[in-house]
């Protein structure tokens, strides 16, 4: 029996490009607590293809190919994503990123739809938002909260 | 330390920029087979955050905010992400894409590496691949395989 999606990947991921790609991905490492899966590496030295790890699920990533339109967001002047992780331990997930030299643009917060979050920022300009989910909200708190100006969005 | 809450959707979560989110949710609900999950809009009419799921995981979305420095990929000259969506039906799922009027990419072909794939665009210039697990093939048999491709391409 074929497993669909494969072991070790959850069924939506997204598949990032580095300019640097073998940068990206000890950072990645160091910073993020990602673990190191499939790596496959091109005659030229550029990553064909690279697996990341965390918590049974997996994380894409190349390098650049602009011939086929996929560039750093360092490259290209702008970013159109970004990506989203749910961790376990907010805070001590932070410190490890800015111990690894992340630039953390918004620090640890707990935010009105329950999650405690923080924002980083990769080498390349790849915004991070690592979330843990802290308490469970119920509908009419957050109908409240939305309509509190001072509970942000 | 407190204890991991269990969670409804995937831990690794793709979260694109639209110029125009709202009809991004419209259309790939439509096109391929989202469903909506939640949506705030900012009261201009654009949309501060929005999750769609696709068989319980899920991806999120917003409007480009200029103030952030997001942007639709239509007004960037390349992709730096791009998005992976394991189906149960690769060939059902295109199909239904392609009546829908998706920028089909390329058609499913099964690939070295044991998977059903076809590339597709969206309406804003997402590429999405879609993908069936169909086939095993071990890790060191694929990156072999690779390996040859790329040097066969040079």
């Amino acid at each position: 029996m074929v497993q669909n999606p494969p072991e070790g990947s959850q069924r939506i991921l997204p598949y990032l490009n580095y300019a640097d790609p073998k940068a990206a991905i000890g950072f990645l490492i160091d910073a993020f607590g990602f673990e190191q899966g499939l790596l496959l590496e091109m005659p030229d030295g550029n990553i064909g293809h690279c697996e990341l790890q965390m918590g049974g699920e997996t994380l894409m990533l190349a390098g650049e190919f602009a011939e086929g339109g996929l560039s750093s967001p360092k490259s290209l002047g702008g970013v159109h994503a970004s990506v989203v992780v749910y961790v376990d331990d907010l805070d001590a997930h932070c410190e490890r990123a800015r111990a690894a030299g992340a630039q953390i643009v918004q620090e640890p917060e707990d935010q009105f739809y329950g999650d405690r979050t923080y924002r980083a920022l990769d080498p390349e300009g790849v915004g991070w938002d690592f979330h843990q989910h802290v308490r469970d909200v119920t509908p009419e708190e957050m109908a409240a909260a939305m309509s509190d100006p001072n509970a942000g969005a | 330390m407190s204890n991991p809450v269990e969670l409804e959707h995937q831990r690794i979560v793709p979260y694109l920029t639209y110029g125009d989110a709202s009809a991004a949710i419209e259309w790939l609900c439509r096109v391929f087979g989202f469903e909506e999950v939640r949506r705030m809009e900012v009261g201009d009419g654009r949309i501060g955050h929005a999750a769609l799921s696709f068989n319980g995981d899920l991806v999120m979305i917003a409007s480009a905010f200029q103030e952030a420095g997001t942007k639709s990929p239509r007004d960037l000259d390349g992709l730096h992400q791009q998005i992976t969506v394991y189906v149960d039906d690769v060939d059902a799922h295109f199909a239904h894409a392609q009546a829908q009027g998706a920028e089909i990419l390329a058609e499913p072909e099964d690939q070295f590496w044991g998977s059903r794939i076809y590339w597709v665009e969206d309406l804003e210039g997402h590429r999405w691949t879609f993908q069936q697990q169909v086939r095993i093939v071990p890790d060191e048999v694929s990156a072999a395989e690779m390996l040859n491709v790329a040097i066969s391409d040079d």
